[in-house]
């Protein structure tokens, strides 16, 4: 019940957080609903990872694409490739987690792209361009800063034997 | 943290992606089934839309102001000189013309006649997704707006509404990718289909035969054909040409008139019926 408590209230800032900075900022504005995910998967498993991941991508879906289910099936398969990821090649490490998140971000970047092709003939090469500048930065810089928080909290509040 | 077998996380993973899938083909297939749960979700972040879009605006306009206080003190006192003697002509000049106009008319037994209204309405925010160019306007279901209608400004033709909600709507504008839109070359009159690039300073005006004779700097015009548009709003200029021997159509790339990163006042154009 915590848990759930804690992603709805993630959830919701994240949400009014996107609506805010996309008014602000526009398209530099970072993808939250996809550092959500990642960090959500990467802390909590595959399970929670892939159900977090796919009503984040419903949020963004309903909110902000023309067409529902694409970013829910591209942040449940993020979700789960982050935690195999972490259960495979585990470093408790900035530099590791930057890599991935930055791999993971170009992936999804890479499955909207390919649905925009199928579904409204945009040239592949034109969506990963703008999909990918400069929201990349945002998004990636933000995930490893937020990645750094959480675990000096952790380390913090929940001292390690 | 939950533990699973190799095969019951193939499984839960698969059941998610298949309903996603599931999704995609209703949404794609029949857009208008999930209308509903859109319109809650925009009622809901349009308070947030609006918030952010309108405090950076009256914030950016604040720091303008402050700036530029004494240059619009001397604005205004222009102005309202200018407005006083507009008064005075309007009272003493403007109604006899109009008295006398309307006697004409009558003579001539000419009506006035235009074939649209508009609806004014203002830019609440823009897509946050680069490749979908779109925005959204103040005005919904509730203030009569209804999908495809034309939306222009004053420099000229903005886009057309693709979605209608309670107090909002969706405008797809001309630069967008799935835009075409049925236009004419003012000057000789040639028909073409103008489509949006995703560059909000170029579209591509498609099916100008090779034998035509447009120039760069023609106007660019709606062509009134599609039945979305009224004939003759100003879409754009040719900013190049090209001309290849053995090719039926030129590649001609026409530079919209409006200014897409400064939409703030738009109009609506209701039909008459």
């Amino acid at each position: 019940m915590k848990k759930l408590l804690l992603f709805l209230a993630l959830f919701f800032l994240s949400l009014i957080l996107q609506f805010v900075l996309t008014g602000w900022i526009g398209k530099r504005s970072a993808d939250l609903f996809l550092i959500l995910t990642i960090l959500w998967s990467y802390h909590r498993g595959w399970k929670e990872g892939i159900l977090a991941g796919f009503f984040c991508g419903l949020g963004k879906d309903i909110f902000f694409f023309p067409l529902i289910g694409i970013n829910a099936f591209s942040l449940s398969l993020i979700a789960l490739l982050t935690s195999e990821v972490k259960i495979r090649i585990y470093q408790q490490n900035v530099l590791f987690f930057a890599l991935m998140a930055g791999i993971l971000i170009l992936i999804n970047t890479l499955i909207l792209s390919i649905y925009l092709f199928l579904f409204y003939r945009f040239p592949f090469l034109y969506t990963i361009k703008s999909s990918l500048y400069p929201s990349f930065f945002s998004t990636w810089i933000i995930s490893c800063i937020i990645y750094l928080s959480v675990e000096n909290l952790t380390r913090k509040f929940i001292p390690q034997s | 943290m939950i533990k699973a077998r190799p095969n019951s996380k193939l499984i839960f993973t698969g059941t998610f992606l298949v309903i996603c899938l599931i999704l995609m083909l209703i949404s794609y297939n029949n857009p208008l089934w999930f209308s509903k749960l859109r319109e809650g979700g925009y009622s809901l972040g349009n308070f947030f839309y609006s918030l952010s879009f309108n405090s950076k605006k009256s914030l950016s306009d604040t720091i303008k102001i402050i700036i530029q206080a004494k240059k619009i003190k001397k604005e205004n006192e222009l102005l309202k000189r200018k407005l006083n003697q507009l008064i005075i002509r309007q009272k003493n000049y403007y109604q006899e013309i109009e008295i006398a106009n309307q006697r004409l008319r009558k003579l001539i037994n000419l009506k006035k006649r235009t074939p649209y209204d508009l609806l004014p309405a203002k830019v609440l925010a823009y897509s946050p997704q680069d490749f979908f160019k779109v925005i959204y306007i103040n005005k919904g279901k509730e203030q009569g707006v209804l999908r495809d209608m034309g939306v222009v400004n004053t420099e000229g033709l903005v886009g057309k509404v693709v979605e209608v909600y309670p107090e909002q709507a969706k405008v797809m504008l001309i630069i967008d990718k799935r835009s075409k839109i049925g236009v004419r070359v003012q000057r000789t009159r040639d028909i073409g289909i103008l489509q949006g690039t995703g560059n909000p300073e170029i579209c591509n005006l498609d099916y100008i035969l090779t034998k035509a004779e447009v120039k760069v700097k023609d106007a660019v015009v709606t062509s009134g054909l599609g039945g979305i548009f009224p004939e003759g709003i100003l879409v754009g200029y040719i900013s190049s040409v090209e001309k290849k021997p053995n090719y039926i159509f030129q590649k001609i790339k026409v530079k919209p008139a409006v200014d897409f990163g400064k939409l703030e006042e738009l109009f609506l154009i209701v039909r008459k019926k």
